[in-house]
C-alpha cells in the first residue's frame, strides 16, 4: 500500500507545480461547488512559521478560510506524493470539522470539560479526533488512500507513546487494516480494548461529532495525565497538527459562555459506558442519578456551571477556553464578551417606533415649481413674484405645498444612567469567578445603552482606588471595560465618586444606581476636611442628577434602619438584597421599569 | 473454506434487520411477543434446507433470558443471508446458540448489533467463523485477528481488569478539579 518515493525528492518548483495542479482535484473531491482560495505555500519552513505554521506541513485557518502549505517540510518528510490525501484532507477542516469558529469552539468546550485538570492538552485532543473523523470520511467514503500516508510518517519514527500507539490502533480498527499496520505491533489488550471503543466513538458520531468529542477525550484522558507524556505527545504529533491555530485572527464567536445542557450527556467515558449498560448490570438507574461515566458522576458537586440557571462557565475557564481558540485576543475585549453573552437573553428589547395617526390639519410644506398643466389656482402669486418680477410660466412659477399633520407623541428621552459598583475587597474578582454584581451592572448598562441612554461606569474600592469611564458614553465595550475590571481595595464604595464634574454638568437628567453592601453607611458617615459628610454629597449628588437614585445594599433591611431612613429621605430608594443571585432580577426588574418601550417611541420614567 | 462474501456486505445485511426480530421474546404459549425458539429452529432448518428435522434447540430452565433470545432473534436475521446457505449441518449452529451468543448478549444491549457498526461487524465476523468462512479480501488470520480485535467479551474483561486504575484516575480527575477550584477561589476570592 505504500508509495515509492525516488532517493532524493524533487525540486521544489516541481513540488510546488504537482501541489498547485493537484488543488482543484482535492477540491473536487469534496464537492464541484466548493471554492476555496489556493493555499498559501510556502517554498522555506521560515516562510511557513512567517505564516503561523509550526512543526507541520500543512495547517488550516478558519478566518479567510486559509490552507498554509509548507513545501520544505513537504520534501524533508518525503510527502511530496501524497498531495491529494493531505490537501483534501485540510479542506475537509474547512467543510467537515470544524468547518467554522463556533463549532470549533464547541469542541474545544466539549474537549476541555472531560479533560478536567488537564484543560491544556484539549488542542492537542481536539486535533487528533478531528483529524480522525475526516481520515475516516476520506478513507471510506471517498477512497483515498490515507492509510498509506500515516504508514508512511508513521516509517519515519514518528510516535512511541501509548496515546499515538492507540491513535494509530483506531485507524487500523476503522480501515480493516493488518494489526501492527500503523501501530507497529505495539498495540497490547487495554490499547486494544480503548481503541475499540475510540473507532466505535467514531464511528457513531461521525454525524454528530459534536456529540462524540467528549467520549473521545474521556478516552485520550489517561494517556496524557503525565506532563513528559503530554510532551512527548506534543513532539510526536507535531506533524500532524494543523487546527491549533485555526481561530487565530478570527472574530470572537457569541454565545459561547453558556454550556447548553446537553453538552454534559456527552461527557461520558465510554469504558464505563459499556460496563454500565451492559444488560446484564445490576445497578439500576434510579431518578437523579448521574449518567454512568459521566462528568458530575466523576466529579460530584463539580462546579462547572455558574451564572442565570446555572448556564454558564467560570469566566476565568472562558477565557482559558477562547484563549486556545484565538491566542492573541485581549483579556478585556473576553471578559466583555463574556458578561454581555451572559446578559443578552434579558436585555431590554430595542425599541420600536410606530407611526403617530394622521391629526386632519393641512400645513403648508414650502413651494414646488408651477407648470403649464397645472391647476391655475395652485398658483402662488406672492412666492411667484419673490423669485421673479417677470413671470415666466413653468420657469419661475412656484405652488404651495401641503401636507396633512402626522400627530407626533412627545419623544422622551430615557434617562442617562450612572452605574456604581463597589469594588472593595468583599467582592469576587468578576475575571475568575462569576461576579452578579458586575452581570447585575452590565444588564442595566446595556439595556439603557440598547434605548439611546448614555452610561457612566463607575468601579470603587475605597479608601483605595476607583475606576470610571471618560463621561456618559455610548461605547459598549467601554462600559464593560470598566465594569468587569477589579480593584479590591478598601471597604465600600467611594461616595466622593458622585462629586464627578460628569456629574454636576450633566445636561440630561441622570438615575444614580449605586450596588454596594452595608459597608457603604460606615463610608457615608465619614468626615471630610470641608465639614461636611458624604450623607451631604449623596444628597447634592442626587439633586443634580435629577432622574432619581436607586441604592442597592448586599444586606439585611433591619440592620441599619435610621441611616437608611436618612437616605431615604433624601429621595434614594433603597433595595435590599440578601442573596447575590437577587442582584440579577433586580437588574431585570430596573431595566424593565426604566428601559423597557412600550411598542411607543417613549421609553418609561421612573 | 469458502469465500464469498465481504464483511461490509454482511454487515450491511445485519444493519438492515428489520424491527420485528427486536421484539420482545413471548413469555408463555399465548404471549403476543416473538416465539423465538420457533423462529431459531425454523432458520435453522431453512438455511440447512431441511424443513423435516425434528426441534433442534430447546430450553430448559425459567430463567430471565430475554438478552439471550433478543441476540438469538437478530442472529435469525444474520443467518438467513445466503452464504449460510449450506454452510453446513443445522445441528452446528446449536452450540454457538447456548454458547458465544449467551455470554456476549449479556454485555451489549440488543439494539447496539444492528445500529453500532463495529457490534454489527463483530456479529458478522462471530458467524462467519462459526461457519468456517472467510470473508473476501482477508486470509484466515487477518480474518481471526479483527475478530480478536473487537471481540466484546475480550474488551469487557480489559475493561473490568483495568477499571481500578480507571477509578484511580477518576480520583486524580476529582482531586485535579478541585485543586482547580481552590485555588481560584483562593487566589481572587473574599478577603
Amino acid at each position: 500500500m505504500t508509495r515509492e518515493t525516488s532517493e532524493q525528492p524533487p525540486e521544489i518548483a516541481e513540488v510546488l507545480a504537482r501541489w498547485q495542479e493537484t488543488w482543484p482535484t482535492a477540491l473536487q473531491l469534496w464537492n464541484p461547488y466548493v471554492s476555496l482560495r489556493e493555499p498559501q505555500w510556502c517554498l522555506t519552513t521560515a516562510e511557513a512559521r512567517e505564516a503561523g505554521l509550526q512543526d507541520s506541513f500543512a495547517m488550516i485557518r478558519l478566518r479567510g478560510l486559509a490552507v498554509v502549505v509548507d513545501l520544505e517540510t513537504v520534501r524533508k518528510l518525503r510527502v511530496e506524493n501524497y498531495a491529494l490525501q493531505v490537501l483534501a484532507h485540510e479542506i475537509g477542516h474547512h467543510l467537515l470539522v470544524p468547518a467554522n469558529l463556533y463549532d470549533y469552539a464547541g469542541l474545544m468546550m466539549r474537549v476541555r470539560l472531560a479533560l478536567a485538570g488537564i484543560e491544556d492538552r484539549a488542542p492537542l485532543v481536539a486535533n487528533l479526533y478531528a483529524d480522525l473523523l475526516i481520515n475516516d470520511r476520506l478513507q471510506r467514503t471517498m477512497g483515498q488512500d490515507m492509510a498509506s500516508l500515516y504508514r508512511h510518517l508513521r516509517e519515519k519514527g514518528i510516535g512511541e507513546t501509548r496515546i499515538f500507539l492507540w491513535y494509530m490502533r483506531i485507524y487500523e480498527l476503522l480501515w480493516s487494516l493488518p494489526r501492527g499496520f500503523l501501530s507497529c505491533d505495539k498495540s497490547e489488550p487495554v490499547l486494544d480494548a480503548d481503541a475499540s471503543l475510540g473507532a466505535s466513538v467514531l464511528r457513531s458520531f461521525a454525524r454528530d461529532w459534536l456529540d462524540g468529542a467528549g467520549r473521545f477525550a474521556m478516552l485520550a484522558y489517561p494517556y496524557l495525565i503525565e506532563d513528559a507524556l503530554h510532551q512527548q505527545a506534543l513532539r510526536e504529533f507535531a506533524h500532524l497538527s494543523d487546527i491549533t491555530s485555526a481561530g487565530v485572527g478570527a472574530e470572537l464567536p457569541a454565545g459561547m459562555a453558556e454550556i447548553p445542557s446537553s453538552v454534559f450527556d456527552g461527557i461520558v467515558d465510554p469504558r464505563e459506558e459499556v460496563l454500565q449498560n451492559a444488560p446484564n448490570h445490576q445497578e439500576a438507574d434510579s431518578p437523579g442519578r448521574a449518567k454512568p461515566g459521566s462528568l458530575t458522576a466523576i466529579i460530584p458537586g463539580s462546579d462547572a456551571s455558574t451564572g442565570p440557571q446555572q448556564r454558564y462557565m467560570q469566566p476565568g475557564i472562558y477565557v482559558d477556553l477562547m484563549r486556545q481558540i484565538h491566542p492573541d485576543v485581549d483579556e478585556d475585549r473576553l471578559i466583555g464578551r463574556y458578561y454581555r453573552d451572559v446578559v443578552t437573553p434579558h436585555l431590554v428589547p430595542f425599541p420600536v417606533e410606530a407611526l403617530g395617526e394622521l391629526s386632519g390639519d393641512v400645513l403648508p410644506e414650502g413651494t414646488d415649481p408651477w407648470e403649464p398643466g397645472d391647476p391655475i389656482e395652485d398658483l402662488d402669486w406672492f412666492e411667484s413674484a419673490l423669485l421673479s418680477p417677470i413671470v415666466i410660466p413653468g420657469v419661475t412659477t412656484r405652488r404651495r405645498v401641503y401636507a396633512e399633520d402626522i400627530a407626533e407623541p412627545e419623544k422622551e428621552k430615557p434617562y442617562h444612567l450612572y452605574v456604581g459598583i463597589d469594588c472593595s475587597g468583599s467582592m469576587h474578582n468578576p475575571r475568575r469567578t462569576f461576579s452578579w454584581p458586575v452581570c447585575a451592572g452590565a444588564l442595566v448598562s446595556l439595556s439603557a445603552l440598547r434605548v439611546g441612554a448614555r452610561v457612566m461606569a463607575c468601579l470603587s474600592g475605597e479608601p483605595g482606588s476607583f475606576m470610571e469611564t471618560r463621561g456618559f458614553i455610548k461605547e459598549e465595550n467601554e462600559v464593560l471595560r470598566v465594569l468587569t475590571s477589579y480593584l479590591g481595595t478598601g471597604y465600600a464604595f467611594g461616595i466622593p465618586r458622585l462629586e464627578t464634574e460628569h456629574l454636576q454638568n450633566a445636561k440630561e437628567k441622570t438615575h444614580l444606581l449605586i450596588v454596594t453592601d452595608d459597608d457603604i453607611f460606615s463610608m457615608l458617615a465619614a468626615p471630610r476636611s470641608d465639614g461636611q459628610t458624604n450623607y451631604d454629597i449623596a444628597e447634592q449628588a442626587l439633586r443634580r442628577a435629577g432622574g432619581g437614585g436607586t441604592l442597592v445594599l448586599h444586606a439585611r433591611a433591619e440592620w441599619r434602619p435610621q441611616e437608611a431612613e436618612r437616605l431615604r429621605q433624601m429621595g434614594w430608594v433603597i433595595h435590599y438584597v440578601t442573596d447575590e443571585n437577587a442582584l440579577f432580577d433586580f437588574a431585570k426588574a430596573f431595566a424593565n421599569r426604566f428601559y423597557r418601550s412600550q411598542g411607543n417611541p417613549t421609553c418609561k420614567r421612573p | 473454506m469458502q469465500k464469498a462474501v465481504t464483511i461490509s456486505e454482511l454487515i450491511h445485511h445485519i444493519k438492515q434487520c428489520p424491527s420485528e426480530f427486536l421484539d420482545m421474546p413471548a413469555r408463555g404459549e399465548n404471549d403476543d411477543g416473538v416465539h423465538t425458539l420457533a423462529l431459531v429452529n425454523d432458520i435453522l432448518r431453512y438455511i440447512c434446507h431441511c424443513p423435516t428435522t425434528p426441534c433442534l434447540l430447546t430450553v430448559e430452565g425459567k430463567a430471565d433470558k430475554t438478552a439471550e433470545w433478543r441476540l438469538w432473534q437478530v442472529c435469525c436475521w444474520a443467518l438467513s443471508h445466503p452464504v449460510f446457505f449450506e454452510a453446513g449441518p443445522a445441528a452446528q449452529w446449536i452450540p454457538l446458540f447456548s454458547g458465544r451468543l449467551d455470554e456476549v448478549s449479556t454485555l451489549v444491549e440488543t439494539e447496539k448489533w444492528v445500529t453500532d457498526e463495529e457490534r454489527a461487524e463483530e456479529l458478522a465476523r462471530i458467524l462467519l467463523s462459526h461457519a468456517a468462512i472467510i470473508p473476501e479480501g482477508e486470509d484466515a488470520t487477518i480474518a481471526a485477528d479483527r475478530l480478536d480485535a473487537i471481540d466484546t467479551v475480550k474488551r469487557m474483561k480489559v475493561i473490568e481488569q483495568t477499571r481500578q486504575a480507571e477509578l484511580r484516575t477518576q480520583e486524580i480527575r476529582r482531586q485535579m478539579a478541585a485543586r482547580a477550584a481552590r485555588e481560584a477561589a483562593n487566589a481572587y476570592g473574599r478577603e
